[in-house]
């Protein structure tokens, strides 16, 4: 029979440093090893007799051959040594093979065990720890002291500035104020603690903005396109329910994760404040979740209508802003709306949400929306 | 050619003396000082564009690798001082037509007649921590190697008492005659309470070379100084 070689190596002490690259052969009664002059230059051998086989290495695919306590460790992953020394026959030889092909099947099973028990692990995790973080997080938010809130939006009440100039003329600053204590007036529990601040500014986007802690823009745009008086209310409503339900902080805790959390809760809100400095000041304005739109959304309108405002005032104003571009000089993240898809279904939801709602006494403001949006003509 | 490890074991360095003629393959950027008349050459890492890819992706180490040359004509050895990034220990593999199998960033140097390629590591790799390929290094010759903190080599037999539990991360190089399993610490729930996690199950033959740190647990540890 043709002998094969096989590029491999072997163990050995007599070997310089232990260890030789080595050729191998198969003969009919040893596996020999031959390694060359420059690497130490030495024939070594394992009889069939003393042969033990095993697969492993870091492929798993290398043969390992094992014989008398002084013989050699030879190793190959050269492919056909296996079948080369079965074939040389004989009852030791057919003893080591069989041993050998049994102690792999019996390995793959079990990292197949592994395999099947680490992906159910991972599957489980991804679907228990999002909703679990989420409710950690609103727990977390909840202890939290208000005054968190106003720092925040204290850092950030710059912006306002940055938008317009205030408006100062009577008839439009009392007209919002009128309407933002009238509805404040409804609020209960925890969410009357806040103080709201409202200012007008001027610029010619039909935009509103809350700030957490209670300061309120209004753009003049707004102000002006405002259909009644309900409208203006159902606007400043639905800013002010994202100011008592906190929605911001919320926001932020959640995208900023575990860490914030843990300074927010043992009071150390610097950290994030000079996050927030560092120009992040805008991550407090990215935006409120779909969610958070909704439930300030109906809850806007269910303070509307408690308070004697036409409930169908949020929804008059999306109506008459549907076609509106938003300015491009007021910032993205301060956009009140955007001509988002979202928008008609915003609509049907309040549409669908009124019949619902029961009316307080109607609201008489003094002064007038109308003599506000005179004020503003000039 | 004389390399000598110097300062070991913390900020170790290979101080390298080549003769007139002489050359040594050392990574990208390990080079620390040299003599004026050293001549250095950038070579793609393992011969061709998609072997250095490889090589950097995979096996962590730099697209090119720098060729150390002391030009024939010159009148004396040029003397170069290699590092590495981190703090720790270096090690001379001598490979005597054997291989050895690198932990990603591990290569410094080789000498000629090594041989440097990429090897597919399994998905069990990747599992434990120590990426998707290998580095194997093979051929006749000298390769340095580098690793954070102390290296501590331990020789497995091919029978008796072979088996041997590592950390996963601690890893830095072992001969390809080591077979490797991921396993859990212990029961599920000391394994992920008692920190340990996931471990590398090590069965001989074979050399390997463990770091007493780790890059991960250095990380972990100063993410609790900051926000």
């Amino acid at each position: 029979m043709a002998t094969q070689d096989f590029p491999g190596g072997a163990y050995h002490p007599e070997l310089p440093g232990g260890r030789a690259g080595a050729t191998l052969r198969v003969l009919w009664d040893r596996v020999e090893a031959r390694v060359e002059a420059e690497s130490g230059g030495a024939t070594l051998h394992i009889r069939n007799a003393n042969l033990r086989m095993e697969m492993g290495g870091a492929s798993g695919r290398m043969l390992l051959m094992r014989g008398a306590p002084d013989d050699p460790t030879l190793f190959s992953e050269a492919p056909g040594l296996f079948e080369a020394i079965r074939d040389t026959g004989g009852a030791s030889v057919r003893a080591a093979c069989e041993a050998c092909a049994g102690a792999v099947a019996e390995r793959r099973s079990g990292s197949r065990r592994i395999w099947v028990f680490a992906l159910v692990a991972l599957a489980l995790l991804a679907l228990l720890i999002p909703p679990a973080w989420r409710a950690a997080a609103d727990t977390m938010v909840d202890g939290l002291p208000t005054s968190v809130d106003t720092q925040l939006g204290d850092l950030v009440a710059g912006q306002i500035a940055s938008v317009g100039p205030a408006v100062t003329a009577e008839p439009v600053t009392k007209l919002v104020g009128a309407v933002v204590d009238r509805l404040a007036a409804g609020l209960e529990g925890e969410a009357a603690q806040f103080e709201f601040k409202p200012v007008v500014v001027e610029n010619t986007a039909v935009n509103a903005f809350a700030l957490p802690g209670g300061r309120i823009a209004v753009c003049t745009g707004l102000l002006k396109r405002a259909p009644s008086i309900d409208a203006l209310a159902g606007v400043l409503g639905h800013e002010m329910t994202h100011v008592t339900g906190r929605h911001s902080v919320r926001h932020l805790v959640k995208s900023v994760g575990v860490v914030a959390a843990f300074n927010l809760l043992l009071g150390d809100a610097s950290g994030l404040l000079a996050m927030a400095g560092e120009g992040a000041a805008m991550a407090i304005l990215t935006g409120y979740s779909r969610e958070q739109e909704s439930a300030s959304d109906a809850e806007g309108a269910a303070l509307l209508a408690k308070q004697g405002f036409d409930p169908d005032g949020l929804s008059a104003m999306f109506k008459v802003m549907k076609d509106t571009v938003p300015e491009a000089n007021v910032p993205p993240a301060l956009q009140w709306m955007s001509t988002h898809p979202a928008l008609d279904e915003r609509i049907a939801a309040l549409d669908a949400l009124l019949p619902t709602l029961t009316r307080g006494p109607k609201a008489e403001l003094v002064p007038t929306l109308a003599a506000a949006q005179a004020a503003l003509k000039d | 050619m004389d390399i000598e490890i110097r300062d070991r074991p913390a900020f170790a360095h290979l101080k390298v003396s080549l003769q007139p003629g002489e050359r040594l393959t050392a990574e990208a950027g390990a080079m620390a000082s040299m003599s004026a008349h050293t001549a250095l050459t950038a070579r793609w890492n393992g011969g061709g564009f998609f072997g250095a890819v490889l090589r950097k992706l995979f096996g962590g180490e730099t697209l090119f690798v720098n060729e150390i040359v002391c030009p024939a004509g010159s009148s004396g050895p040029a003397e170069i001082v290699l590092t590495q990034p981190t703090p720790g220990d270096m090690h001379a593999i001598d490979l005597n037509g054997t291989s050895m199998f690198l932990q990603s960033g591990a290569f410094l140097a080789c000498t000629d007649g090594v041989r440097m390629g990429v090897a597919w590591a399994g998905l069990k790799s990747l599992f434990g921590g120590e990426g998707l390929f290998r580095l194997k290094v093979s051929g006749k010759g000298r390769v340095y190697i580098g690793a954070y903190g102390a290296i501590v080599a331990r020789d497995l037999p091919a029978a008796g008492d072979r088996e041997l539990i590592v950390d996963t991360n601690h890893l830095v190089a072992f001969e390809p005659t080591v077979s490797l399993r991921v396993t859990l610490a212990a029961g599920l729930f000391s394994s992920f309470f008692g920190g340990e996690g996931f471990v590398m199950r090590l069965k001989g033959p074979g050399r390997v070379l463990l770091q007493t740190r780790s890059m991960e647990g250095l990380a972990s540890w100063t993410n609790g100084f900051l926000i």
